[in-house]
């Protein structure tokens, strides 16, 4: 095994060794300094480049102070917090006002008041909107308008059809875009059909109904216009890791005729990653699919590694041996993780050791050793900086400046809806940059959304600290290997 | 003899020592962890595991009375449901004689083990666990055979069995220390003290074939009772795994006795005979109707009333309302419908929906139901295996015929020419008007599903509530008025709110129901001890010529 840091991760080596020596590394960085030293420095140029761009756009607006003070108040009163994400979670259920009404009263009704910065709203949700004294329709109204708004905000459109004017819009301002299929869990293999066409037309249509390409920035790389995330889960009522070879068999029967299609109309094809429990099994996948014949060498074919997994680096690693073994080239989405809660409670009940990072420094360690890790296997392996953590990005231009890495083997990637700022910061530098965009009906993109609420609103959040300003950029452009970051 | 032994503390010094000085507590009791399949590893060995127990087959297994293994004239032969073609082993079939014998053993080792402290008697079960965990991939695997119980469920099966040895035995060693009573009063102290009642006969189920009838002996042993263990005429050869394992584990002779037979036979007797002092079943609601009838007969000589705790069927029902999360409900109901073919007493075998939820689910739950893969238990991709024996197979078609003709085929699927070699049946899921129909009222133990549609949420706990069980239900709501009403309004011993019904874990869902479903106190949970123990209530004047100290006694 090659990366062993894992077992120390204060031990730095990792940003010693091998490709780091070859050329970027800015002028300003003092002579005398180590790589790490003039890493460091570097990322803390670009960090601040980014947040002094990211201020700029962040002019104060009233519906941003809203925004920050409900960030404020969740941050800080969890109960509250968990109570409004269980009713948001049940929302879409809810026909009519005084459902919808009953609903929201009934939830904060047991939640006792606390004190300190977002109290007032607190007590506003409280005593206002979750009282008898507001009339039905007012409360339903609010909380439609509310939930609306935020399910507008992150999920794109239900169809692709509704979807396209966006794509095309992000287009105009420079950034490209993965589709993403938001849709009920599957849990028979009909509605894996279902879903196998959906994908299936969006990579037969999705160029026709985004009409021409128009007002590409011209400084980035020409690839596959469209681009489409896929979850293997829904392939199969059944994707169960003690079965792999009917799994496989079962999620292939689909996927294959989708790469083939994709092949022919030059669409790229990323397999996202969900679960831990499946996380070994979806690379197996990914395997047999490199495997066929009709795919081998294709090389418009991502995955992702997630960095909140105390074994990513072994996972990668290995991922990595057998991509060489292969000369195949990929694209490697890098994210911390979207189911760090899930992933802790499922463990939990099992009584298996916790396969995530609990503190987020570490998290945020293991992401840059991971990132350096990727772009040293440019260009065959293109990386795909995937966080909306300002530490972390710069990190990761700092690295791509200091090893010479070319457009084509690294781009950044967000979600959509979220950390515009950064991302048209991004844009502005030049950079690749591109949306991850949800697509689906409100109802069955809930538990996409109450994810993002969670990230968005968490104690640990990145965003949520950035938003409220309750840190300063030194404190959040801080190495994580001197302790605490978030 | 008096066993007040069994609650002296190691010390000696004092034999009571009323607020547990016991080292391990049921607070530090962690369950034993599932496999995890998505590690390679972990396939590789179970796989290994089903190969080194198939090249043993055909098992034997005789009789085992006071510590000797006896053949008898008669044996049973176990085939495997997944193909029957399969002989797994063989087993000895007690008769009149080795029924009375095994009694007798069990009755002479009592004095023994009973004066044994309770400390020590836990430490054999927790020796017992040791060998359980050492052996756990070959116990799972017998499951898959014998009982074709799938891979994951076999492996829960022997975790449960593991942690039924851990927590009775943390358990009991609380107990042991006795409780003091309040108010305390100077100048008298009261105690109440458990002592172990006899010989209990312990007749286990096929199903859960280790765990439950582990957990019963090692509840009865614990207690410091001896046992006659009958282990259910279709899972027989995993119970004389387990005897072979509690002898390593140091249980003296005869302290356990394990007796396979007929039921109609060697059970009846079991359950007559005057030496036995309590009946643990689990099992059929016939079977144990008919072991409560025979322990109320008081027959000369037999100086006490038996005791019987009888855990047996279910008609459980799941409710969902249209503000239900159907991803996560749908494949809940059909895990907890289809798991193990739907053998289990706490299966889900009846679904209410309130109305508007109806279309949507039942799609779903027709395409989910559509697609589980038929398969032996030993295919790690088996989601339906066979049912136990042919009396199963025929049972699940006669209540297939009565869904056609009661209600409507929402699906049936069918197992094809699997059906030819092993004891597969097809899932069905019938939609029906009345709760009183037969598909809606009686146990099935099989992949049979009723769908009853309501108008309101109160309907839908009436119609819940209407059978003779009330073992397990559950609800899938967000409301929290629903599921306020449904913690106070549902009638079962456990109720699982958006979640899968089946499943309980020791210690985290102590299991059980009431009305029909049972008589008994909750396995897994700190009170099931107690029916295999005879309270004491102690008490002592502690003063001389009127005078005693009026600070508590120092044995605080």
């Amino acid at each position: 095994m090659e990366i062993e840091t894992q077992s120390t991760p204060e031990d730095s080596s990792h940003a010693d060794d091998g490709g780091a020596k070859q050329a970027g590394v800015a002028s300003t960085a003092p002579a005398v300094a180590s790589e790490s030293e003039r890493l460091e420095t570097l990322t803390r140029q670009w960090g601040r480049r980014l947040f002094s761009a990211i201020r700029r756009r962040g002019r104060p607006t009233p519906s941003r102070i809203v925004h920050r003070q409900l960030l404020r108040l969740l941050g800080e009163d969890e109960a509250l917090r968990f109570a409004l994400l269980r009713f948001v979670d049940v929302y879409p259920t809810l026909r009519g006002d005084s459902i919808v009404a009953d609903h929201l009263r009934e939830y904060l009704s047991d939640v006792p008041e606390v004190s300190g910065a977002g109290r007032f709203t607190g007590r506003f949700v409280r005593h206002v909107l979750a009282s008898r004294m507001a009339p039905d329709v007012l409360v339903a109204r609010a909380c439609r308008s509310a939930i609306e708004r935020i399910g507008r905000r992150l999920i794109a459109g239900e169809t692709p059809e509704d979807v396209a004017p966006r794509l095309r819009e992000l287009e105009r301002e420079g950034f490209l875009f993965s589709l993403d299929l938001l849709g009920e869990h599957v849990s028979g293999e009909e509605q894996a059909g279902a879903f196998a066409r959906r994908y299936r037309t969006i990579i037969g249509s999705l160029s026709d109904l985004l009409g021409p390409p128009g007002g590409e920035h011209g400084r980035i790389p020409k690839g596959p216009r469209v681009n489409l995330s896929i979850k293997l889960s829904s392939l199969t009522h059944h994707f169960d890791p003690l079965d792999p070879e009917g799994s496989s068999r079962r999620v292939l029967k689909h996927l294959i005729p989708l790469f083939e299609e994709a092949i022919q109309r030059d669409v790229f094809i990323n397999i996202d990653m969900e679960r831990y429990a499946i996380r070994n099994l979806t690379l197996h996948v990914v395997r047999r699919v490199l495997d066929d014949p009709a795919v081998r060498g294709y090389p418009q074919i991502g995955v992702v590694m997630q960095a909140y997994l105390r074994d990513s680096e072994t996972a990668l690693d290995e991922w990595l041996h057998f991509l060489d073994s292969r000369d195949q080239p990929l694209t490697i989405r890098l994210v911390k993780g979207a189911y760090w809660d899930s992933e802790q409670i499922w463990a939990a009940q099992k009584g298996w050791p916790i396969p995530v990072h609990r503190e987020k420094a570490d998290t945020d360690r293991q992401f840059e050793r991971m990132s350096a890790t990727l772009m040293k296997r440019a260009p065959r392996i293109r990386t795909a900086i995937a966080s909306h953590n300002v530490r972390s990005v710069a990190h990761a231009l700092a690295l791509r400046e200091s090893l010479g890495i070319d457009m084509r083997s690294c781009e950044f990637q967000l979600l959509h809806g979220m950390a515009e700022e950064l991302g048209e910061a991004l844009v502005d530098e030049g950079l690749p940059v591109r949306i991850y965009v949800p697509c689906g009906e409100l109802l069955s993109g809930m538990s996409y959304l109450v994810r993002r609420i969670l990230e968005n609103t968490a104690n640990t959040s990145f965003l949520r600290h950035a938003a409220i300003g309750d840190m300063d950029e030194r404190e959040l452009l801080r190495n994580p290997d001197e302790g605490r970051s978030i | 003899m008096s066993a007040t032994e069994s609650i002296q503390t190691a010390d000696g010094a004092n034999p009571v020592h009323p607020r547990g000085t016991a080292e391990t507590q049921v607070a530090d009791f962690r369950n034993e962890a599932p496999l995890d399949f998505s590690s390679r590893s972990n396939r590789e060995a179970f796989e290994s595991a089903l190969g080194a127990v198939r090249r043993r087959f055909p098992i034997h297994a005789p009789l085992v009375i006071d510590g000797r293994f006896v053949e008898t004239a008669s044996r049973e032969t176990i085939r495997s449901p997944n193909d029957t073609s399969l002989t797994v082993g063989t087993c000895a079939s007690a008769g009149a004689e080795e029924v009375a014998w095994a009694v007798e053993s069990a009755e002479s080792a009592f004095a023994g083990w009973s004066a044994t402290p309770a400390k020590e008697r836990a430490n054999v079960l927790r020796e017992a666990a040791r060998h359980c965990r050492k052996h756990r991939l070959e116990l799972a695997a017998i499951e898959v055979f014998e009982s074709a119980k799938p891979w994951r469920e076999a492996d829960a099966d022997v975790c449960e069995a593991i942690d039924f040895l851990e927590y009775y035995s943390r358990r009991m060693e609380e107990l042991a220390a006795g409780r003091r009573l309040q108010p305390e009063i100077p100048g008298e102290r009261n105690e109440l003290l458990y002592f172990p009642r006899g010989v209990v006969a312990v007749i286990g189920p096929w199903n859960f074939p280790l765990a439950i009838p582990v957990g019963m002996t090692s509840a009865a042993l614990v207690a410091g009772n001896t046992v006659v263990w009958k282990p259910a005429e279709q899972s027989p050869l995993i119970i004389h795994r387990m005897m072979e394992l509690f002898m390593e584990s140091g249980l003296p002779p005869g302290v356990v006795n394990y007796l396979p037979g007929r039921g109609e036979t060697a059970g009846r007797m079991l359950a007559e005979s005057p030496g036995v002092n309590m009946i643990a079943f689990t099992g059929s609601r016939a079977v144990g109707l008919g072991l409560i009838k025979t322990a109320a007969r008081v027959p000369q000589g037999q100086g006490f009333v038996k005791r019987v705790s009888a855990e047996m069927g279910g008609k459980n029902a799941i409710v969902v309302d249209a503000t239900a999360d159907l991803d996560a409900a749908v494949p809940d109901i059909v895990d907890s419908a289809f798991g193990f073919s739907g053998q289990k007493c706490s299966a889900c075998s009846r679904l209410i929906l309130v109305d508007p939820v109806g279309d949507e689910i039942l799609k779903r739950l027709r395409d989910a139901v559509g697609s589980l893969t038929i398969a032996p238990a030993w295919d790690p991709g088996c989601q339906l295996g066979p049912v136990i024996d042919e009396e199963a197979v025929e049972r699940v078609e006669s209540y297939r015929r009565i869904g056609r003709t009661e209600g409507r085929v929402l699906i049936e699927t069918d197992p094809g020419s699997l059906a030819e070699r092993g004891r597969f049946v097809g899932a069905g899921v019938y939609e029906v008007d009345s709760p009183h129909c037969r598909l809606a009222q009686e146990e099935i133990f099989g992949p049979v599903l009723a769908v009853l549609r309501v108008a309101d949420f109160e309907t839908a706990l009436d119609f819940a509530n209407s059978t003779d069980y009330a073992l397990t239900g559950g609800v899938f709501s967000r409301t929290p008025r629903h599921l306020e009403l449904a913690r106070k309004r549902f009638e079962c011993g456990n109720l699982y709110l958006n979640r899968s019904i089946t499943g309980a874990i020791v210690g985290r869902q102590p299991f059980g129901g009431f009305r029909l479903s049972g008589v008994g106190l909750k396995a897994g949970g700190p009170d099931y001890l107690l029916q295999f123990l005879e309270a004491r209530a102690i008490s002592e004047n502690l003063t001389r010529q009127g005078s005693a100290p009026l600070e508590s006694p120092t044995w605080d």
